[in-house]
């Protein structure tokens, strides 16, 4: 009997595992119905023109070494451009990063952060996958379940995946399976602000590079668009 | 010809009624500040930080509490917009976030941010002036309130000079601001300090 209770409480806690992401609540589904592809990528955030400048409470974790910050990003939807500043919680500043959909340049690093190697390129990384690159595209494959809407493509030998839910519905999820690559970006706790429908929360888990990074929305504003 | 020496005169008087003290005619001001420094065993305060970022004429604004108890504990935590901050007791301390609702233990000794963070904090909650000129160029702005400027000794990187405003009884740091090279700043000002209150050891755990 008792063995039965563990296993149920086991159960639980993997189905709940596999809803939420950290500190979000799993978002809310509901039925789907047709759509064409227009339609569902047509009030999508991330396929927006504008430029919208966000204020994110930042935690990276490397490993066993967890390091929060604020990040202050301006998002340039048209030319495909992240201009990221983050700093730490007495104003220190400890990156200033322009990232494009190729590269990224570094503008600044605190000296003292160049003991964690390759965070600027991590971090350039992340909020490329997050915000910039990829997007889903018209051309993705589009598949309809009861409570989601997803749009697949493949990439060498990996397959990119998108997610979309909610009653919007909403830009829910990006991953990449397969090859040598593997990750996963979750969007939770959607908001309705000036600057646009935007996730509260982001949680960004890269397997084969070994991180995670989470962020919450403090911020958005609308810079023009 | 006489106009000359008159502009040149008073171009002369200009700069020397404007130059800043500097360190060895500054040396009575810096006593008075140590010496009142010695007289504080703790301080309280509340404070409000805003850090201006040029390249997206921003100001991020926050604030929070600090403690400080001689020889070397504090406490400093932002508690808008976000719960965040750490205790240090000697070498060791404790750093948590609220927001990812962690919590960890640090050493000064094997983390060099967190010791650039305190030693700095130390320094200027202690008044230590010995350890001060051994970074800085001082000069001194304004004997009252006494405001002085820093200029770092050697290249820090970002670090372009400090700007730092004691209250008016000597006792502690009003005002904090950090100018960096790029043209950022960070502007920590400090409010209804309370000195040498008994602040309980559990301010300085976590």
């Amino acid at each position: 009997m008792t063995k039965m209770i563990l296993v149920g409480l086991c159960l639980v806690l993997i189905l709940c595992g596999c809803r939420s992401a950290g500190p979000f609540p799993a978002p809310t589904l509901s039925a789907t119905h047709p759509l064409a592809m227009s339609e569902l990528l047509g009030g999508s955030w991330a396929l927006d023109n504008s430029t919208i400048r966000m204020r994110h409470t930042v935690l990276l974790e490397l490993g066993w070494r967890k390091l929060p910050m604020v990040g202050l990003l301006e998002l340039d939807r048209t030319a495909r451009t992240i201009r990221l500043v983050a700093v730490n919680d007495l104003g220190i500043k400890l990156f200033d990063l322009t990232v494009t959909v190729d590269g990224y340049q570094t503008n600044y690093l605190f000296p003292e952060l160049a003991t964690y190697a390759g965070l600027g390129e991590t971090v350039a990384a992340s909020v490329r996958k997050i915000f910039l690159d990829p997007l889903p595209r018209d051309d993705d494959r589009l598949t309809v379940t009861a409570d989601q809407y997803q749009t697949r493509r493949s990439l060498g030998d990996a397959e990119l995946t998108f997610t979309f839910g909610g009653e919007r519905p909403d830009l829910l999820g990006k991953e990449l399976r397969g090859g040598a690559q593997g990750w996963v970006v979750r969007y939770y706790d959607y908001r309705d602000l000036p600057a646009g429908r935007l996730p509260g929360g982001v949680v960004l888990k890269d397997h084969t590079a070994g991180y995670r990074l989470t962020l919450w929305l403090e911020k958005a504003n609308l810079i023009d668009g | 010809m006489r106009l000359f020496l008159a502009i040149t005169l008073l171009v002369l008087l200009v700069l020397l009624t404007c130059a800043p003290l500097f360190a060895a005619e500054a040396e009575p001001l810096f006593e008075r500040l140590e010496a009142a420094a010695t007289n504080v065993r703790t301080v309280t305060s509340a404070f409000t930080q805003e850090k201006r970022l040029a390249i997206f004429d921003e100001v991020l604004t926050s604030s929070g509490r600090f403690a400080f108890a001689k020889p070397d504990q504090l406490r400093w935590e932002l508690l808008e917009p976000v719960k965040t901050g750490f205790v240090l007791s000697g070498d060791r301390g404790r750093r948590w976030h609220g927001r990812a609702g962690t919590s960890e233990s640090f050493d000064i000794r094997s983390d060099p941010m967190m010791r650039i963070v305190a030693e700095q904090l130390l320094a200027w909650a202690r008044a230590d002036f010995g350890w001060l000129r051994e970074r800085y160029q001082l000069e001194v702005l304004g004997e009252n309130p006494a405001t002085l400027k820093l200029i770092p000794r050697t290249e820090v990187g970002f670090l372009d000079h400090l700007k730092i405003i004691f209250a008016a009884d000597d006792t502690h740091v009003q005002q904090v601001e950090m100018h960096e090279q790029d043209g950022d700043a960070t502007i920590i000002r400090f409010s209804d300090a309370i000195i040498n209150q008994p602040v309980p050891d559990e301010t300085f755990r976590n």
